[in-house]
């Protein structure tokens, strides 16, 4: 028995479960919310990748940009408009985001309908240790773990960057040194929404018939996963922890359907949560720290 | 005047905790706020650096009404505070706190010097440049607290109760360096360790209950019957 294929299948589809994870991090990270609309603008990503192939020919890697575009006024609205509005009130911001992400859903709903849809872009595939790899996917994979280094650069070395950690590690802190909170938390807001829409452009070259108005729903609760796996806050953790969770998946699903189980994807999504629990039980503060 | 602050009030939610609070703290002299738990000094200084807002009164530095200003502008403008609990950035090496100190424009462009300042004035943070800010001492995070807010090249530092959880030795030496700060600006000191704090003000006041209810020459309060009584143990 070889996993091989399945572990390169499980980093590939991790990769970008750790991109689109980034911006629900930073969000809990910067502003202590927890976005529960995330899966909704994954599934917005996804309708515009579906729109911009199936009716303008635009090739997910340029419609990526766009969704990123429309993800960043999109969180800049959701921060102006919901959680600086609503301020401390934190449950009122969490019931405020989730009636936001059933919004989009009913709205995605009446423009695109609610059947599942989806797009296949082939460009050739490449053949890695026996495995066929899909370029679109491994062009995915790789661009998806090239946005996450430029994310770390940006908030490790810009003085920009470091005001954001400032907030993170200490609010009070940065706002006597002289930080404007507010626009970190804008600025934070704004980015991280812009990168799920991103992810979930990127997500579509992995269901090519994935795309429905509620698929946002479970990526919400595997975000989460991933998010407090990897550290709240933290970009490389948030990453790893996709990765793995991509790994557990592919090679969970493996095994278990070799072990007779009737619904291997759902015994693979089971041993997530495990690891889940053990990470939080050994090292509740996740892999990494920002 | 550095520091005006006249009839100041503030609270949180519906509680009022500062009833009209005013003072001075002209440059070139350390000034103290002294008084027991709960009194709202720490609330003053948050007040004024504009972290609570103000309900009502004036702040004015260098003449300028700045009393609404949000903490950054403040910051900008010339005030520094060194918080209760030092709020540094535990994740950051000492020398990315002081990095971050001089966040703002006017403070970066004289990032270099300022370092070697503080260096000069905390040989310590210099040895330890490369250390995670939450693994020192709590001796040397507050040090370390003290030389943030200088990287910002105030005119007003305002410094909150530094000598608290630290070695009396500690406290000496941190005091006599606070001491030397103030050729270069005014210092403005939030203290529970009256004597400490009496013997290196020029100038005291005295709060209680959000209200000022004496001031004086920091010699003259020494012998205040009520200071004695209450303050200093005698
Ligand atoms: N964030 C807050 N929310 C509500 N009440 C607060 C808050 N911070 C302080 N208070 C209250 O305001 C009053 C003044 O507190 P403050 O921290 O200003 O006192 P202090 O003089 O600094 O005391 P200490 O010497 O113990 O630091 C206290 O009654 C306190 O309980
Ligand atoms: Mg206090």
């Amino acid at each position: 028995m070889d996993i091989t294929p399945y572990f390169l299948t499980g980093i590939i589809i991790g990769s970008i479960y750790g991109l689109t994870t980034l911006g629900l991090s930073l969000i809990f990270g910067v502003l202590r919310v927890a976005n529960v609309a995330h899966g909704a603008f994954i599934m917005i990503g996804a309708y515009i990748a579906y729109t911009a192939f199936v009716a303008l020919a635009i090739p997910p890697f340029a419609s990526s940009l766009l969704a990123f575009a429309i993800g960043i006024a999109a969180g800049y609205l959701v921060y102006a408009g919901v959680i600086k509005r609503l301020g401390k009130a934190e449950l009122n911001i969490l019931v405020a985001l989730f009636a936001l992400g059933a919004l989009l859903a009913e709205v995605a709903r009446l423009i695109w309908g609610p059947d599942f849809v989806g797009y296949r872009w082939t460009i050739g595939s490449v053949e890695v240790a026996g495995l066929q790899i899909e370029l679109t996917k491994l062009i995915g994979a790789i661009l998806a773990l090239m946005i996450t280094i430029a994310l770390e650069l940006v908030l490790r070395w810009t003085y920009f960057g470091r005001a954001v950690r400032a907030v993170v590690q200490d609010p009070v802190g940065a706002m006597v040194v002289g930080v404007n909170v507010d626009r970190v938390f804008a600025f934070s807001s704004a980015l991280g929404i812009g990168i799920t829409t991103l992810g979930g452009v990127f997500l579509t070259l992995f269901i090519p018939v994935g795309i429905n108005p509620y698929m946002g729903g479970p990526y919400t609760l595997m975000g989460f996963v991933i998010a407090v796996m990897g550290g709240l806050g933290s970009v490389a953790g948030t990453y790893v922890a996709g990765l793995l969770f991509g790994v557990f998946e592919s090679v969970g699903f493996y095994l278990f359907s070799l072990a007779g189980f009737a619904e291997p994807s759902q015994m693979a999504l089971f041993l997530a949560f495990v690891m889940l629990l053990l990470i939080l039980l050994l090292r509740p503060t996740g892999l990494f720290r920002i | 005047m550095a520091l005006r602050v006249s009839n100041l009030a503030s609270g949180y939610g519906r509680l009022q905790v500062l009833f009209g609070v005013s003072f001075e703290a002209p440059s070139g002299s350390v000034v103290s706020i002294l008084g027991p738990n709960g009194a709202g000094k720490t609330t003053t200084l948050l007040t004024v650096m504009g972290v609570v807002k103000p309900w009502d009164g004036v702040v004015e530095l260098e003449g300028v009404d700045v009393t609404w200003l949000p903490p950054h502008r403040k910051v900008e403008l010339g005030i520094s505070l060194v918080p209760e609990g030092r709020r540094l950035f535990p994740e950051m090496t000492v020398e990315e706190n002081l990095l971050m100190g001089a966040y703002t424009k006017r403070a970066r462009d004289k990032i270099h010097d300022s370092l070697e300042l503080v260096y000069t004035l905390f040989p310590r943070l210099k040895e330890r440049r490369k250390q995670k800010a939450g693994t020192m001492s709590g001796g040397e995070q507050q040090m370390l607290a003290v030389a943030r807010a200088l990287m910002a090249r105030p005119k007003v530092l305002l410094i909150d109760e530094p000598s608290a959880g630290l070695a009396p030795k500690v406290v000496a030496d941190l005091f006599q360096t606070i001491s030397q700060l103030k050729k270069e600006m005014s210092v403005l000191l939030v203290e529970q360790n009256v004597a400490a704090a009496l013997e290196i003000s020029d100038y005291s006041y005295v709060l209680e209950n959000g209200r000022i209810i004496l001031k004086g020459p920091a010699s003259e309060l020494v012998e205040n019957e009520h200071v004695k009584k209450a303050y200093l143990g005698v």
